[in-house]
């Protein structure tokens, strides 16, 4: 079984701006893994895709990458 | 009901044309313009030369411009949720400001300084059909005894020959 990364190191904040941590859970295209493969719980894995899509509209990282 | 404050965080992109002097210029107006709409400065980052991921295209004047680089900041204050459209407002009439986001957070610091190591998840595959495929077949190989190999060589030879028989007549 899985466990959830951000439970396992006590992370209660996502935060977009941290580019290098989000980057774990993207694919080379650029789209975010899904909760079965992040091993995220239901709701870290929202918080998760929230950081992501406000980093995307920042241009810190793609929409689309290769 | 109580008119609470609420912690906000605002990040932004400064043109890079900006001189140095001139971008903590531009933090030192933002600040001011927070605490003149009655907000509480929190923390604030250090202003860094960004490579974009794409390029933004701001319409300054009657003009697109496309900036592939930029200088990023952010600035965590606390302010009442109604004086918050007003520094929005103010934000988008900057054209020294390429793009911002203005976010709700908490007060504490959430950049993580150490990042454990991200194990992914080894079980599931990218296509999940294709490890269901996979691991019938692994099974089907080793229940075949050398036995029942020479059996099913035998049932294929007479298949051939009984064939060949017919094509003959």
């Amino acid at each position: 079984m899985n466990k959830d990364y951000f439970k396992q190191n006590k992370i209660k904040h996502i935060d977009y701006k941290d580019t290098e941590l989000l980057k774990k859970f993207l694919n080379p295209y650029g789209r975010i893994y899904g909760s079965k493969k992040t091993g995220l719980s239901g709701k870290n894995q929202r918080t998760l895709a929230q950081a992501v899509k406000r980093a995307r509209y920042m241009a810190l990282i793609p929409y689309i990458a290769k | 009901m109580q008119n609470e404050s609420t912690v906000y965080e605002v990040g932004f992109h400064m043109n890079p044309s900006l001189p140095d002097g001139e971008v903590l210029g531009k933090v030192a107006d933002l600040k001011q313009a927070i605490s003149e709409r009655g907000g509480t400065f929190i923390s604030e980052g250090v202003p860094v030369p960004y490579e974009l991921a794409y390029t933004i295209i701001k319409r300054i004047g009657n003009e697109n411009k496309r900036f592939s680089q930029s200088v990023f900041d952010w600035v965590k204050f606390e302010m009442d949720p109604a004086s918050i459209v007003d520094l929005k407002k103010m934000l988008e009439g900057d054209t020294d400001i390429i793009r911002f986001l203005i976010i709700k957070t908490v007060r504490e610091d959430t950049m993580i300084s150490t990042r454990p190591e991200f194990k992914m998840s080894a079980e599931e595959g990218e296509e999940e059909g294709a490890t269901r495929q996979s691991s019938p077949r692994k099974v089907e190989r080793e229940e075949l005894t050398k036995e029942e190999e020479e059996q099913i060589d035998k049932e294929i030879d007479d298949l051939v020959s009984d064939e060949e028989e017919t094509s003959k007549e």
